[in-house]
């Protein structure tokens, strides 16, 4: 399907879901629970809190889709919805963050080695804080840029680039390339991957 | 002349932006003069391409998916009749709670007619509390009351007989009866026999 037709019937769902149609809702949600399930679910280190997180930014934006009026695409507003339930959620604690799922299910085809690398990456993501975590998530997975994430969280680009360097610097210690045998492990995660 | 920070920060930004990205020309000249920019570029783009790849292997089966989506249909079929209740509660409240803007000095003055309308209204009603006292025609009604029925009864003593005791005889004094006693008993014969009961037991000591 084209591009301008996928834009077209999102177009034609958000008007339809506009005028209290779920089922319309519910198609456009098909699209992009994902994306926005896997940024809670690394924001928050948790399956069931991110299912639980995931369904109220949904349930918000249902709420809220009266007020969207298309001055920017559809996935950009819900993001934005996105990280201000994120934000609220970590200003009442209520969410458990940093508590990461230590068998979490990655596949019965992965090796030894990517359950070891899925772990080392979510201990790793765990021992930031949620804000360093959220900006680096935002910066790496969502490819938003330093004002974007400034704006969306209220800080200044320079605290955004820095926290998500901080992160970024953390997570490659992790995975630093010291001794012979650490570089031939590392290079057949690369070839893994 | 090169400069291992100012590559650092384009490797970084380039790869966050796109972890199998390619350097350009200029970048790639710099890593070819410095092995140590070279080696930073190589484990940022593995440790960035691992994270990436981590993350997305993190979504759950299509299994879930289903189940997710008839949870969250769920949750929105409640929240639309929830809000269409919430709705209906709070028009009747906005009509309570609605308020007009109004400056000042109009706010004012409708305060004050709004007093003295008050005022008026409770004078008026004092008046009219008075003028019904004054006009208030007492309507007689009639009572039943129990009166007693007086009779008086003239009684007369037999002045004659007293008199005549001591001076007559027992003819004229049977005559003076006989003239004396009432109408009523005039004709009455006694009996000859005379009955007399006598009811014992009226006291212990009687036998």
């Amino acid at each position: 399907m084209p591009d301008n037709e996928i834009a077209n019937s999102e177009t034609e769902l958000i008007r339809r879901a506009q005028a209290q149609d779920t089922d319309a809702f519910c198609l456009l949600a098909e699209r992009y629970a994902r994306r926005i399930y896997l940024l809670a679910f690394h924001y928050c280190q948790s399956a069931q809190d991110a299912e639980d997180l995931s369904q109220e930014v949904w349930l918000k934006a249902y709420q809220a889709l009266a007020s969207f009026r298309s001055d920017s695409s559809f996935y950009t507003w819900l993001r934005r919805i996105t990280i201000n339930s994120f934000l609220n959620h970590q200003r009442t604690n209520s969410i458990r963050i940093a508590q990461p799922e230590t068998n979490f299910d990655v596949g019965c085809d992965e090796t030894v080695y990517s359950n070891a690398l899925f772990r080392d990456v979510m201990e790793t993501l765990a021992d930031l804080t949620s804000s360093q975590r959220l900006m680096f998530l935002l910066r790496h997975y969502e490819g938003m840029s330093y004002e974007e994430i400034g704006n969306a969280m209220g800080c200044s680009p320079g605290t955004a680039k820095k926290s998500v360097w901080r992160a970024l610097g953390k997570l490659r210690a992790k995975f630093e390339v010291g001794d012979d045998a650490a570089k031939e492990r590392m290079a057949r995660l690369a070839a893994e991957y | 002349m090169h400069n291992c920070k100012a590559t650092t920060d384009r490797i970084t930004e380039l790869l966050l932006n796109r972890p199998n990205a390619r350097p350009d020309d200029l970048l790639s000249k710099e890593l070819l003069r410095c092995a140590e920019c070279r080696n930073e570029f190589d484990a940022l783009k593995e440790t960035l391409r691992i994270t990436g790849r981590v993350i997305e292997k993190s979504e759950p089966s299509k299994s879930y998916w289903n189940g997710y989506h008839a949870r969250l249909k769920q949750q929105l079929d409640n929240a639309t009749i929830h809000e269409v209740e919430s709705r209906e509660t709070t028009l009747i409240l906005r009509f309570f709670k609605s308020s007009i803007r109004l400056p000042v000095p109009v706010g004012l003055a409708l305060l004050v007619l709004f007093a003295v309308g008050i005022r008026w209204a409770t004078r008026v009603s004092q008046k009219q509390v008075v003028i019904t006292q004054t006009i208030s025609v007492p309507v007689p009604f009639e009572v039943p009351v129990v009166q007693e029925k007086i009779v008086t009864r003239v009684l007369y003593r037999d002045r004659v007989r007293k008199r005549n005791e001591s001076s007559t005889a027992t003819s004229v004094v049977a005559k003076t009866q006989n003239e004396a006693r009432p109408a009523a008993l005039i004709g009455f014969k006694p009996l000859d026999e005379v009955k007399l009961t006598v009811i014992k037991g009226g006291s212990p000591d009687e036998k």
